[in-house]
């Protein structure tokens, strides 16, 4: 007799929102499984994309960076030196695209049903990690390849993985939000992303910084996420500069809690905005 | 009472920019827009500017506003079947949608118990990529289906669909009608409380079409609340028990369905403009509907009820109708005397309940040059209440001469019941007299 009563009126009903969340966790699965499905569909070409994608750029930034411009590399192996960079990095801004892009690529859904918005830009970030991960068959290859053994700060490297999921995501949702509203913020996005592969110490060290200037260039979070990844691979303090990952900790938790705040804020205009 | 819906003065205002674009704009315009502000300068009426001008305050006029649904209220007890009726942009998918939390009100509260099932449209996050198998899947969590749910009637939607030899291809190469077969299949075995429905049904062949009714009509048996907006006033009288007739974003009536859907379908009338003229009034100079060579034209159409009411002439069931038509023969026809003079009811919407013709009683007209005038006394009226039209002929050796479409109407009143029985659309617009015995 007793049946669930939903009330619908102008004020929010916040009091059940995140009871719905878990509630529409199979659509969280479902939804991530589509992407999933179609982005692999081609099964082993699609595999193997993900690892060639990353492959070449860092045999290119190997090649500028290291033997063109011959930065210094304290003794790392120069391909090592951008594969810890760049791995963290394409996992960044494939969340924050993918992210911001989420809501206006499932219009359809929002147009069509109820449920809260936020299982989208969430969902969409498993396709983001399992990239990652399969990505991750470079690391391996690359450490057998030099002769690197893995360090006990290896098994931190889910934590490092999970701070770059949330600094991303949670610029992702603002711009997931403000996409709906501004059309044109997401050609916006891979500009800012072309300049970060460079301000963000992907393709070089920490280290290259002047120690003066080391203070202010670890306030980008990028900086601390990338600092964290090489340690647990390379195992090496000299190289990075250890208050950054503190920065990234701090911005990681300050950026999700932002992102849902703006996110839910302007999420029921959502429908009516599309 | 255990009610299942209830919504209280329910409303939703939309905001539309001059020029009918939705307050969405671009960074640069608003960068723009910020920049002008800053220094000083006003932003001038024309290009980029005006497109976004809803969020900046100066300019509030210029935003449109306007109520797509205002003031509804009503109730709806568990195992209720309602239908929702009206023109185009009345607000029926407006309330739907926020019924199923799509999209939330301006004002008022609607409360529902139990489990809400929402259809606004067949196929709803559909992917082209996936098979149909895989998309049955996403299909059902979207709709709000648990997987072992969906496993358990995995069997019974393919096997509804009619596609199981496909279900491994990808949609996207499906034919359409494939695709939304499949896709109506997954919402066919839907297991909610409350059920909401948009103009789902219109799917598929005929064949489709008749085993989606089939199996609406078994999920509203077995005790559920049903909303459903449809414009086929046929389907809403089969499958509802009342309806809400919306006009213009506010309720005009909410009654039995009979009531209703007479209501609508007497405005809908109205506003094709034939009762606005009275027919005896009416001009049959240049109706656009007319036909036929022009050798001979009907010039006056009189119909006469029993009484006269909102410019309608009206009878009881039961009773007789008389039509007087005038018409002239503008030159000699070919043929003596053989002119013949049909007539044709129709109902509201538009089918036609039957057609008679002079000469199938044996009574022919002249052919002669000449003005006439010929009396139709159509006895025994035993139609269904509600608004009919009538179409006038004129033909000669089979040859239509005039023909002219719904030129009159008439209302029959008094067959909502009869001998306590309800005479509902399904049971058709006429009834004959037949002897039953023992």
């Amino acid at each position: 007799m007793s049946k669930e009563l939903t009330v619908i009126s102008a004020e929010r009903q916040d009091g059940t929102y995140w009871r719905d969340i878990w509630r529409e966790r199979e659509l969280f699965y479902f939804l991530a499984w589509r992407d999933l499905l179609v982005r692999y569909k081609q099964t082993i070409i699609g595999v193997a994309w993900t690892v060639l994608r990353p492959l070449a750029s860092i045999l290119v930034y190997t090649f500028v960076f290291g033997i063109l411009a011959q930065l210094p590399s304290e003794g790392v192996p120069y391909t090592l030196v951008v594969l810890t960079g760049l791995l963290p990095w394409q996992l960044f801004s494939l969340v924050l695209i993918v992210s911001s892009d989420s809501l206006l690529a499932n219009a359809h859904l929002v147009q069509k049903i109820y449920f809260p918005r936020l299982v989208i830009p969430l969902s969409s970030v498993v396709v983001c990690v399992v990239d990652h991960l399969i990505a991750f068959l470079l690391v391996f290859g690359l450490m057998l390849w030099f002769g690197l053994w893995p360090k006990p700060q290896f098994l931190l490297l889910p934590f490092v993985t999970l701070l770059a999921v949330a600094c991303a995501l949670g610029l992702g949702l603002i711009a997931a939000a403000l996409n709906t509203r501004y059309r044109d913020l997401r050609q916006l996005i891979p500009i800012v992303l072309q300049v970060g592969v460079f301000i963000c110490p992907v393709a070089y060290l920490t280290s290259l910084v002047s120690p003066k200037w080391q203070m202010v260039y670890a306030l980008n979070p990028m900086v601390g996420i990338i600092d964290a990844f090489r340690w647990c691979i390379l195992g090496r303090t000299d190289i990075i500069y250890p208050p950054s990952i503190l920065v990234s900790i701090v911005f990681a938790v300050a950026s999700v809690a932002v992102g849902i705040k703006v996110f839910r804020k302007m999420e029921d205009s959502f429908p009516d905005m599309m | 009472m255990d009610y299942a819906l209830r919504v209280e003065n329910l409303g939703k205002l939309y905001s539309i920019n001059r020029g009918g674009s939705p307050s969405v704009g671009t960074v640069r315009e608003r960068l723009a827009r910020g920049v002008d502000q800053l220094l000083g300068r006003k932003s001038d009426a024309g290009g980029v500017h005006a497109m976004t001008e809803a969020d900046s305050g100066a300019s509030e006029a210029r935003k449109k506003e306007f109520w797509a649904l205002r003031g509804v209220s009503f109730d709806v007890q568990a195992g209720e079947r309602i239908g929702i009726i009206g023109a185009n942009g009345a607000g029926k998918s407006t309330l739907l949608k926020i019924l199923s939390r799509v999209t939330s009100p301006t004002e008022g509260r609607a409360e529902i118990r139990g489990k809400v099932a929402s259809l606004l449209e067949v196929g709803t996050g559909f992917h082209p990529e996936l098979s149909g198998r895989e998309n049955i899947f996403l299909n059902g969590a979207i709709l709000g289906m648990p997987r072992t749910e969906i496993r358990r009637k995995f069997d019974q939607i393919v096997d509804f669909s009619g596609v199981e030899k496909f279900i491994d291809t990808p949609v996207k190469h499906y034919s359409s009608g494939m695709y939304v077969r499949l896709a109506f299949s997954v919402s066919a075995w839907l297991d909610p409380d409350i059920l909401i429905l948009d103009e789902v049904l219109a799917v598929g062949d005929q064949g489709f079409q008749k085993k989606c009714e089939m199996r609406m009509k078994d999920l509203t048996k077995e005790g559920r609340t049903v909303i459903f907006v449809s414009h086929s006033m046929a389907t809403i009288n089969q499958m509802c028990q009342k309806a809400l007739y919306l006009e213009h974003g506010r309720a005009v009536s909410f009654s039995s369905v009979q009531e209703a859907t007479e209501e609508y379908e007497h405005d809908v009338i109205e506003a094709a403009g034939i009762v606005i003229v009275p027919p005896h009034e009416r001009s049959l100079d240049n109706p656009a509907d007319r036909g036929g060579t022009g050798e001979a034209r009907v010039v006056e159409l009189n119909v006469f009820g029993q009484v006269q009411a909102e410019g309608l002439q009206c009878i009881t069931s039961g009773h007789g109708l008389e039509v007087e038509v005038t018409f002239e023969v503008l030159d000699d026809l070919p043929g003596a005397g053989t002119l013949d003079l049909a007539i044709g009811i129709d109902t509201a919407a538009g089918t036609r309940v039957f057609t008679a013709v002079s000469s199938w009683e044996g009574v022919r007209y002249p052919t002669n040059r000449g003005t006439y005038k010929a009396r139709i006394a159509i006895d025994d009226m035993r139609l269904r209440a509600g608004s009919y039209l009538l179409s006038l002929a004129l033909i000669n050796a089979s040859t239509t001469v005039d023909s002219i479409v719904h030129c009159g109407a008439f209302r029959v009143s008094g067959t909502a019941e009869l001998a306590g029985i309800p005479w509902r659309n399904e049971h058709g617009a006429t009834r004959f007299p037949v002897n039953f015995s023992q």
